[in-house]
């Protein structure tokens, strides 16, 4: 898989196989907290370090609704983007199949929001460790908890490319 | 019920004339680059000073961003919790 800018108004990413394609289209279906108020309490902080100061209750009132309303309209977005998957090589003779996926620049923010989403989700639910996180990734993966763990350093990936694309941008301008 | 109206405008006054920092805590998920970014984004800082900051809460653990009045303090704040950092407001010492 690579991240490409074919042009100005455009970001590529190309030669996505079967496994990396699941992974994509798990992007927002990741930043959903469910029941699990930890995740839901990191996506939704507390202004202030009070729990009995005002600030809290009025900001659960006012702004996490708003909050809210951003968080989906950016997964909304990605979601958007990843229906249109392109099939640039056939599955032939035990091959896999590969695809490109383009993502206008101007919904960059909008993708590393949702992954930012994702990956807090994933790391929250699964209670990873600060050790955990920051250690070399492992090769081996035994279990949905290994798995979680390489979806956060792919999307963090992800995050890494689409902001190297937002600096080239400021740079230019 | 009226004596309370009066000492939570009372309160208000007072928090609003005092300084108010935004201070960033650190967070093992957020990309290093990505908070440099939402702070030059947030804040309007240069890359070197964003990273700066960015440095401080990697180490320290947390970071003042920012300090002034109160209501734009809860402005910035509410701007890095759109970029889900972990962000607070708390009175200047």
């Amino acid at each position: 898989m690579e991240i490409i800018r074919t042009n100005e108004e455009t970001v590529e990413i190309r030669n996505i196989d079967t496994f990396f394609i699941e992974l994509l289209r798990q992007i927002p279906d990741e930043t959903d907290p469910g029941d699990d108020k930890i995740a839901r309490g990191r996506l939704f902080t507390k202004p202030h370090d009070d729990p009995e100061d005002e600030l809290n209750e009025e900001w659960e009132t006012y702004v996490e609704p708003e909050l809210r309303h951003l968080f989906q309209s950016a997964t909304e977005t990605v979601s958007q983007d990843l229906k249109r998957f392109e099939k640039t090589k056939k599955g032939e003779a035990g091959e896999d199949a590969e695809y490109s996926l383009s993502i206008p620049v101007g919904h960059i923010e909008r993708w590393l929001n949702t992954l930012n989403q994702a990956r807090l989700c994933l790391a929250m639910r699964n209670r990873f460790t600060d050790e955990e996180l920051a250690a070399d990734f492992s090769p081996i993966i035994n279990s949905k908890r290994d798995m979680q763990l390489l979806q956060i350093h792919i999307y963090g990936f992800l995050q890494e490319a689409f902001l190297r694309e937002l600096d080239r941008d400021a740079e230019t301008d | 019920m009226g004596d309370t109206v009066v000492e939570k405008e009372t309160r208000q006054k007072t928090e609003f004339g005092i300084p108010w920092s935004v201070v960033v805590h650190n967070d093992p998920v957020n990309l290093m680059s990505y908070v440099t970014m939402v702070f030059q984004k947030v804040f309007g800082y240069s890359r070197v000073r964003a990273e700066q900051h960015m440095m401080e809460v990697h180490h320290k653990g947390r970071s003042i961003l920012w300090t002034g009045n109160r209501e734009p303090a809860e402005h910035y704040v509410r701007e890095l919790h759109g970029y889900l950092l972990l962000a607070t407001i708390e009175k200047s010492r």
